[in-house]
């Protein structure tokens, strides 16, 4: 029985299995016409491959790379993101803009609710801005994530923004408010908070808040589109801590 | 590094086979980059979509499929579907025996119905296994291996004066 064009095509692009390679091969072997037939379709896929793989030795242009690490990256459908929690629960979440805007937009709410205390409260708005005041601003300013106490205003790790300032991450324990601040013009600007995870909730012991409370995905969306690296480690957290949060 | 950090990092590997599957689909190479840099503009909108560990390769040849196919509607509407022969970037920039061949491949490439071309860009270019294929183009396997051969077979008739390796004596019986 002669093959058919799509047994011998399936043969050249690797397709057959063991078996009924071996029984074509035992016909090519016997069959010259059926060989080059094979041999014909062997040479095609050569050319095309030639046709089109110089393009790989060609230098990517610049615009293309650009698009890559500068593209904004989109925003995954909650439902989504739920399931990919589940399947790789270390994998962390990096920027999604609605997120943040969503973020700010809840900040600027709950912040105003503690603004109303302006001068004892944690927040306070001046031309627009959300500063960190009181007790965080002190937080802020000489809190070393490694000496967190277990109540009040916590710090949770700090990191460069993009814009070259030093921003950290922080938590009202008593006000069930999670945040980041950036520093700037000798000021703490909040740039976004969110209430904690419910998990934070659930997850008490004895009634006392667990140290590591689930830090907000809004925030977390934040972080990565502020920050221009990895956190600080404890090391450079303490110096900028001792530089009061100047650039070096 | 971060999840999309390593993502964008992947991307950046892969640039040089999406500019190659880019050109097999689009005649000219500035077309061909700006369907490379459309689709890397909508896989990071929803890179989130990819599973880790899964092939990007394919994933992305998914979405420049969808982005080409876009665009050649587009360019319908807009009756600017064909454009002028040798509009390539390659014209008149080398005259050797390869050069030629690869004129030649690709001006055949041109001649196919677009869903055969991105078969044969998909399996006989990029070197996908027919499943793989199959899946970027959402199509059963069957419907896959009919294109491929139906594309070859026209490829091989159009190749037919140009091939130094054929030796003139085939008539195709289909």
């Amino acid at each position: 029985m002669t093959p058919t064009d799509t047994l011998l095509m399936a043969y050249v692009d690797g397709e057959l299995d063991a078996d009924a390679r071996a029984r074509l091969e035992a016909q090519l072997a016997n069959d010259p016409q059926l060989a080059a037939r094979v041999q014909r379709e062997r040479n095609l896929r050569a050319r095309l491959q030639a046709a089109f793989d110089g393009v790989l030795q060609e230098p990517v242009p610049q615009r293309l790379l650009d698009v890559v690490s500068r593209s904004e990256a989109g925003v995954a459908p909650v439902s989504e993101l739920a399931a990919r929690r589940v399947r790789e629960p270390k994998v962390a979440r990096w920027p999604r803009w609605s997120a943040l805007a969503a973020s700010v937009l809840l900040g600027l709410i709950l912040g105003a609710a503690l603004y109303r205390s302006q001068f004892s409260g944690p927040l306070a708005l001046r031309d627009g801005q959300m500063l960190a005041q009181g007790a965080l601003r002190t937080a802020l300013d000489t809190q070393l994530a490694r000496n967190r106490p277990a109540s009040g205003a916590q710090v949770g790790y700090s990191f460069l923004s993009k814009s070259g300032d030093y921003c950290r991450s922080f938590t009202l324990a008593g006000q069930d408010l999670s945040g980041i601040a950036c520093r700037s013009g000798g000021q703490w600007q909040v740039q976004a908070t969110a209430r904690p995870a419910a998990a934070a909730v659930t997850g008490e012991a004895g009634g006392l808040r667990m140290a590591a409370s689930p830090w907000p995905e809004a925030l977390t969306a934040t972080v990565d589109a502020l920050r221009a690296g990895d956190p600080l480690d404890a090391e450079a957290e303490q110096q900028a801590v001792q530089r009061g949060w100047t650039r070096p | 590094m971060t999840a999309l950090g390593d993502f964008r990092e992947q991307l950046v590997q892969l640039l040089s086979r999406l500019r190659r599957f880019a050109r097999s689909l689009a005649r000219n190479a500035a077309d061909a980059d700006d369907l490379v840099q459309l689709s890397v503009e909508r896989a990071l909108l929803r890179w989130q979509q990819w599973q880790p560990g899964s092939r990007l390769d394919s994933w992305m040849f998914g979405i420049m499929k969808n982005a080409w196919i876009d665009e050649l509607r587009s360019r319908q509407r807009q009756s600017q579907m064909f454009l002028p022969e040798g509009s390539g970037a390659e014209v008149g920039v080398r005259s050797d025996e390869r050069h030629q061949d690869a004129m030649a491949i690709q001006q055949a490439m041109a001649q196919l119905p677009e869903e055969q071309r991105l078969t044969v860009a998909l399996v006989l270019v990029e070197g996908l296994s027919y499943k793989e294929a199959a899946e970027v183009m959402e199509v059963p396997i069957g419907t896959l291996t009919s294109r491929l051969a139906r594309a070859r077979e026209a490829l091989m008739r159009q190749l037919n004066d140009a091939d130094p390796l054929r030796r003139g004596d085939d008539h195709d019986t289909h």
